[in-house]
């Protein structure tokens, strides 16, 4: 047998698409910043309780209020004298899972009513299209004010709540992605090699959108973190005394007079955090641009 | 415009590997404002052509001439809305669409383009053994012996197995397409521009692979391209496409030296010949106009607007597609005429 | 060059950024069109063709790309000197593009008419009425019928060819000096593209206009130009009057690539074939860039000695060894039996 290319110079290093992808974000100093930030995050979510000083819900009513770097309070302490580093720490449990919830209950419904529209196309698609309009028109806060007020408050109902408010917008980005893929020729030579429909969408269809998805997970991320925090500012998330930066948030917006520092590491923490995520989907949705535009 | 079957294969031959008869496809022309329905474009309007097993039919056409959508309906990734097609005895459109998943290892396709032709975020193991996966359910292992021994038939080191589609040529993707076609052993390739989108001096490779594979493991292929050269090189018999019918087909040395239908002779004439004293002195053919739109077909012929020969009766009556019995047909009122003035 | 050349091209270098750096994809461009000419440059997918005439047109884009040395002269004046806003005035008036996809240059939204009398107005200045005249007349030159009414039509309701025919008319409707066409007839049918590859001979002869016609096609160059320039892998390898070329021509890659046509070979038997692939510009083997693909290199002198585009004779030149060394006589070339019959032919003629 003739091997017809001997003289093309032998290239070791196999990438992946995946790969490639993966190097274009990295690339980006911002990018690599705000996975620094967010692997904190979640290092600190994981290990609240090791590396927190003190117990997050012990009360030390002798040393409430205290301003930071009082001893061994770096962050000071709260009105019930409770240390808010180690608040802190345990709370990005809470701001890691919450989202969590949220984004896996938008992806789920995003994602396979998604590759359903846009692959099955006709009837199907605009019967769930309208209904994505339908939620769509609903603000996601709303509704999670309305599953609590059924419910009664508590933080799972009202994550979902937002996961359910929020898989149109993932719906749509998936739909239309899939509209583009379903088009390319690899389809339909996925269909003459003998593939199911089902095949094909989840072995050929699914990997081919999944840059546009990361890029809405990240931003959705941020929302939901964003809105867990702001129900349990208004004290319709998380439960006390369990700790959440929403809920610190709270305890210092009441007590601005006797402890104004308060604010500040809550406020710190869901800022940054709000800002890897925005920032982080902004680099990989210019990284999908520049993997476009040279090929 | 019905033609008898027999009629456009040859005369001696046995049962052909495959039958077309009477073929038609329209396409619903997008409606215009106020979602008036548009209409129809018929992409292929009754095509009828015959391949026996071990042949090549070659099928050239330019673009709005219904080939590649023929191909297309043969593995019923488009529905036919009417015809007949039978491959080997059997009858591929009673199958429903399903059960007809299974047929696939009969039949299988190249596509034109090797850039979309493969999934970008697969290895080249995974595509080519994605039929071995789901005809044969053969495992990993199995399976990746079994894509090695392909690539080595079409030309690619077994360690091309690792790599993805960005990381290879043009040439080398199209060969993993024909690698993935051939890993079902089909009987009929259909081979849709296969080498179109492919550099002069790595098509000739593919040329000579894809004629080299039909000798060893005794293929069949419909060869569906724009350039009359390339069909001319590849095929036993060609049959010409103009908007969605075949108004020519024969032998291969008989159309492409002896072209009957007007519209033939032109689109050889247009054909550059690479010699700058012949091409600049040859007598040539030049039609005016493009192809009308295929929404909107002249009456009469469908090639009345362009042809130098249009007579009252090309304006008036469509032609048919005759045979002359010796395995040649063609749909030309004039061609009888023409053949005369030619000579 | 008997006559001074309106565009010359000189030891041009073009460099494009990637995720690995800079990489080289024109090294040492060599051109020249003359005044009313009409040059080919052929290559294939890779060789720097089209990016060489996109460099003429200052068309490059700036953050990715970069000219680290060479010179683009028309009529006498480096075009690499001028400014963008320098050069703005002399695109249109002097040099004009057309490219190989129709479809997508031209704007959906604006009539064709208002499109070209669009490029009038901004290049001539002329008023809104005289740049309209301007642009049904030049659709009528480019041979579209009932060109008044069609000028007020948008570009969806024209078929391919037409809107070809429409960016020609654009290209020269303020009178270029040089058309530069990058693969114009490659996206069309063969009926079609012999159309327009008529109606540009005509252009050509009634304006005096020179084009440069970029094409991987070798039937086109022979069908259309006077001169023509081979490129392989970012340099030109060959260069040589058209009909030189097809009967003799003085490069491996040459002779490999006329062979390679289907028209070339009997049917039933194989294609000659140019084995292996393109290298990347990153990867350059070391000599003749050709060499691990070509079946006359020679050990120890091709692969080792980087060759350069040598006169040979007058008109010529070659950027092969082994043919400047006069080591190569015959390199085989094409036998189309078209072209055998219709040669035979034309000696009866003559003699």
């Amino acid at each position: 047998m003739t091997v017809v290319d001997a003289p093309e110079p032998a290239s070791a290093r196999a990438r992946s698409p995946m790969q490639v992808f993966t190097r274009r974000v990295l690339r980006s100093k911002v990018n690599l910043a705000c996975l620094v930030f967010l692997g904190l995050v979640v290092v600190c979510a994981v290990f609240a309780p090791l590396l927190a000083p003190f117990d997050p819900n012990l009360q030390h009513l002798d040393s409430r209020y205290l301003p930071p770097f009082s001893g061994p309070y770096v962050f000071g302490t709260d009105d019930l004298g409770r240390d808010v580093l180690s608040r802190a720490l345990l709370a990005s449990r809470v701001s890691v899972v919450a989202p969590l919830i949220s984004v896996g209950v938008a992806l789920t419904l995003g994602v396979s009513f998604g590759l359903a529209a846009g692959y099955v196309g006709g009837w199907v698609d605009s019967v769930l299209s309208r209904l994505a309009d339908a939620v769509n028109a609903i603000p996601a806060l709303v509704l999670a004010l309305a599953v609590i007020a059924v419910l009664g408050p508590g933080l799972v109902n009202a994550m979902l709540a937002v996961g359910l408010a929020s898989a149109p917008r993932l719906f749509r980005v998936v739909r239309g992605a899939t509209l583009a893929v379903r088009e390319e020729t690899y389809i339909e030579a996925a269909t003459v090699v003998g593939c199911s429909s089902l095949r094909t969408v989840a072995v050929h269809v699914l990997p081919n959108v999944r840059s546009p998805l990361l890029v809405q997970t990240s931003l959705l991320m941020s929302f939901a973190l964003l809105a867990e925090a702001s129900l349990s500012f208004l004290g319709l998330g998380i439960q006390p005394p369990e700790p959440s930066w929403g809920a610190m948030l709270r305890t210092a917006f009441e007590q601005q007079f006797l402890g104004p520092w308060l604010v500040v590491v809550p406020g710190l923490l869901i800022m940054c955090t709000v800002l890897s995520f925005n920032l982080l989907g902004d680099g990989i949705r210019d990284a999908i641009g520049r993997e476009r535009g040279t090929r | 415009m019905r033609q008898p079957a027999e009629a456009v294969s040859a005369p001696t031959e046995p049962a052909p590997l495959l039958e077309v008869e009477d073929l038609r496809k329209s396409f619903p022309r997008g409606g215009g404002l106020l979602g008036r329905r548009g209409t129809a474009v018929r992409a292929v309007d009754g095509v009828s052509f015959t391949i026996r097993a071990g042949e090549t039919l070659g099928i050239v056409g330019e673009s709005g001439s219904g080939k590649s959508t023929t191909g297309r309906l043969l593995l019923r990734l488009l529905e036919p809305d009417s015809g007949r097609l039978h491959f080997d005895g059997r009858d591929l459109l009673a199958e429903s669409r399903s059960a007809f998943r299974h047929r696939r290892r009969d039949l299988q396709m190249i596509f034109q383009d090797p850039y979309a032709s493969l999934d970008p975020t697969k290895t080249i193991g995974t595509s080519v053994g994605e039929p071995l996966r789901i005809f044969d359910k053969l495992a990993r292992r199995e399976r990746d012996n079994r894509v090695r021994e392909l690539l080595g038939l079409v030309g690619l080191r077994p360690d091309h197995l690792s790599r993805y589609p960005s990381e290879m040529s043009g040439g080398q993707r199209q060969r993993v397409a024909i690698a993935r076609a051939l890993s079902v052993a089909p009987r009929l390739l259909v081979a849709d521009e296969a080498v179109s989108a492919l550099d002069v001096s790595t098509q000739s490779d593919v040329l000579n692979l894809m004629r080299r594979l039909q000798r060893e493991l005794d293929l069949t292929y419909l060869f569906i391209s724009h350039n009359l050269s390339v069909v001319r090189h590849m095929s036993d018999r060609i049959a010409v496409m103009y908007l969605g019918r075949i108004v020519e087909i024969g032998p291969a040395d008989q159309v492409h030296l002896e072209p009957r239908h007007p519209y033939t002779r032109a689109l050889l004439s247009a054909i550059p010949v690479p010699d700058p004293l012949v091409q600049r002195t040859r007598p040539r053919i030049v039609l005016t106009g493009d192809v009308p739109d295929p929404a909107h077909p002249p009456q009469g012929c469908n090639f009345v607007t362009r042809c130098p020969h249009a007579a009252p009766v090309c304006h008036e009556v469509d032609p048919v597609l005759e045979p002359d019995g010796g395995g040649y047909a063609v749909a030309c009122h004039m061609s009888g005429v023409t053949r005369e003035r030619q000579r | 060059m008997s006559p001074e050349p309106l565009l010359r091209i000189r030891d041009l270098r073009i460099e494009f950024a990637d995720d690995d750096g800079w990489q080289r994809v024109v090294d040492g461009a060599h051109l020249d069109v003359r005044p009313g000419g009409a040059r080919a440059l052929v290559g294939e997918s890779g060789s720097g063709k089209t990016v060489t005439a996109l460099a003429v047109m200052g068309l490059l884009p700036r953050r990715h790309s970069r000219i680290p040395t060479g010179r683009i002269e028309l009529a006498g004046q480096n075009l690499l000197d001028l400014t963008e806003r320098q050069l703005r005035p002399i695109r249109g008036t002097e040099l004009a593009m057309i490219f190989q996809e129709p479809m997508t240059s031209l704007n959906p939204a604006y009539t064709v008419g208002e499109q070209i009398a669009e490029t009038v107005r901004v290049h001539t200045g002329a008023s809104r009425k005289d740049a309209w005249r301007r642009a049904v007349e030049v659709l009528g030159e480019v041979g579209i019928p009932a060109a008044a009414r069609r000028a007020a039509e948008y570009p969806h309701t024209f078929s391919g060819g037409m809107r070809q025919r429409v960016m020609i008319a654009m290209a020269i409707s303020c009178r270029p000096k040089l058309l530069i066409a990058d693969e114009p007839t490659t996206a069309l049918d063969v009926t079609v593209q012999a159309a327009i590859l008529a109606l540009l001979r005509e252009l050509q002869e009634t304006t005096s206009m020179a084009v440069l016609l970029v094409t991987h096609d070798l039937g086109v160059v022979a069908d259309f130009c006077d001169d023509v320039t081979v490129m392989y892998a970012g340099q030109p390898v060959e260069e040589a009057d058209t009909v030189e070329l097809f009967a003799s021509p003085r490069h491996p890659y040459t002779s490999g690539l006329l062979r390679a046509m289907p028209q070339s070979a009997h049917p039933g038997l194989d294609l000659s074939s140019i084995p292996g692939v393109v290298p990347r510009a990153d990867r350059m083997p070391p000599g003749c860039r050709f060499h691990p693909r070509c079946s006359h290199a020679q050990e120890g002198l091709c692969d080792i000695v980087e060759p350069d585009l040598l006169p040979l004779d007058g008109t010529r030149a070659s950027r092969c060894l082994r043919i400047q060394r006069g080591e190569l006589d015959e390199l085989s070339r094409i036998v189309d039996d078209r072209v055998v019959a219709a040669r035979a032919d034309l000696d009866r003629r003559s003699s």
